[in-house]
């Protein structure tokens, strides 16, 4: 039987005691991960796989960096209380990351939604300008347009009035209910008892129709009025034969057939003594009565026969 | 034996170091009382998760005050460190809510004007 000197059993012994103290702090070593542990590697894998990776790589680095300080740890002491809140920051860290991440998504997309808005906002401005613009023109027009009525209307007014200024040198002229009587000096339109206008007539009845075709809305009646000397027969027939005669030479002249008429009043309109030849002058007459378009000017030129 | 006697030293000593050398970066760490105050600033209180990590902060750091009397200085640094990353987390998760509400009123913006300029003649 071989023999052991003392020195080789108690190196032997030393080593023996090594090797069991050894494989007790493997064990230790080797333990079962703690829950944070566990918890953190979900979390940083979570991390690593989503948006984070690509928002946030410096956090889902640091939640990495967290993670391997946690292993370390966990390599080195095991479930320790060090290792547990190691585990517990990296797991936090991956946490983290991704709220950050999706604080940064956000940020961006609120960016492109006020860019958005922004656009939106100035084409709308745009749009409502643009609108307003035309709306401006539309009225500037319609005001022009008003404008050059009211000048046209004035015009039309002034060359009225000019005209009845005119006619009112060889016609008097007066308002009555039924409209304005202009009264010309007797004995200028007709022969004594014919229905013949007389040449000088002519170029005053052209005045007559100038006044009167200032408005191409009035009706017009023309009136044959006469003395009362001789019968009502030959007086009415006359009276008439010589309103158509100023009728006839008014259409001639431009106004319109269907807003002028003819009656012939005789003698029963007088409107002075038929006793002087004065009166009788000038009951002789020709009446035109005119209704303006608002039926309130009304014009009533009178002739005398 | 010389080669015994070697591995009887350096085996211990390397399994010493493996096991008992981990860096632990808890230094002096102070209380994370700036981002528990910006998380209560911006109103971690109003959302649960932000408000939950809100609390577990404040409890770890009410922990590490209680260590610290007790004179165990690292469970208390760890502690500290615990209660910095909810801290951070908890900031985080307020300001977040904050981008997302932002986004979300903007969005609104477009809406209006949008029904705006459809029902306006």
């Amino acid at each position: 039987m071989k023999r052991f000197n003392m020195t080789e059993i108690n190196m032997k012994r030393v080593l023996l005691a090594c090797i069991v103290s050894q494989a007790a702090l493997l064990s230790a070593c080797a333990a079962v991960p703690p829950k944070e542990l566990l918890d953190a590697r979900t979390a940083y894998e979570h991390a690593k796989s989503s948006e984070a990776s690509r928002v946030t790589p410096a956090d889902v680095a640091e939640a990495r960096d967290a993670l391997g300080l946690a292993e370390r740890s966990f390599d080195n002491d095991g479930d320790s209380m060090a290792t547990r809140s190691y585990a517990y920051v990296a797991q936090r860290s991956a946490e983290r990351s991704i709220v950050r991440a999706g604080t940064l998504t956000a940020g961006a997309d609120k960016e492109r939604a006020e860019k958005q808005l922004l656009n939106n906002a100035t084409s709308t401005a745009e749009s409502k300008t643009k609108e307003v613009s035309e709306k401006n023109q539309q009225l500037h027009n319609k005001d022009q347009q008003l404008q050059n009525k009211d000048e046209k209307l004035l015009a039309a007014e002034k060359k009225a009035k000019d005209a009845l200024d005119r006619l009112a040198a060889f016609a008097s002229i007066k308002q009555e209910t039924r409209g304005l009587v202009i009264t010309l000096p007797g004995g200028v339109l007709f022969e004594t008892n014919k229905a013949t206008l007389l040449g000088t007539a002519e170029e005053r009845l052209n005045q007559v129709a100038e006044a009167l075709l200032q408005d191409r809305e009035a009706t017009m009646v023309v009136e044959g009025h006469t003395d009362s000397q001789g019968n009502d027969a030959i007086n009415d027939k006359l009276s008439l034969d010589r309103a158509n005669s100023v009728r006839d030479y008014l259409i001639k002249r431009g106004v319109a057939a269907d807003r002028i008429s003819a009656v012939g009043k005789g003698s029963k309109s007088s409107i002075a003594d038929n006793k002087s030849a004065e009166g009788r002058a000038n009951n002789r007459r020709v009446e035109i009565v005119v209704s303006g378009r608002n039926n309130s000017a009304v014009k009533t030129t009178t002739v005398v026969k | 034996m010389r080669r015994i006697g070697l591995l009887v030293s350096v085996i211990p000593l390397a399994l010493l170091v493996g096991c008992g050398a981990s860096a632990l970066p808890v230094g002096q760490m102070a209380p994370p009382r700036e981002e528990i105050r910006a998380a209560e600033e911006s109103g971690a209180e109003k959302n649960p998760r932000a408000a939950l990590h809100l609390k577990y902060a404040k409890d770890q750091v009410a922990e590490a005050d209680r260590f610290l009397k007790n004179g165990d200085e690292q469970q208390a640094q760890l502690s500290l460190m615990r209660a910095n990353a909810d801290a951070k987390l908890s900031l985080e998760l307020v300001r977040e809510e904050k981008a997302r509400t932002e986004v979300e009123e903007v969005q609104l913006k477009i809406q209006q004007l949008q029904k705006t300029t459809t029902s306006s003649p």
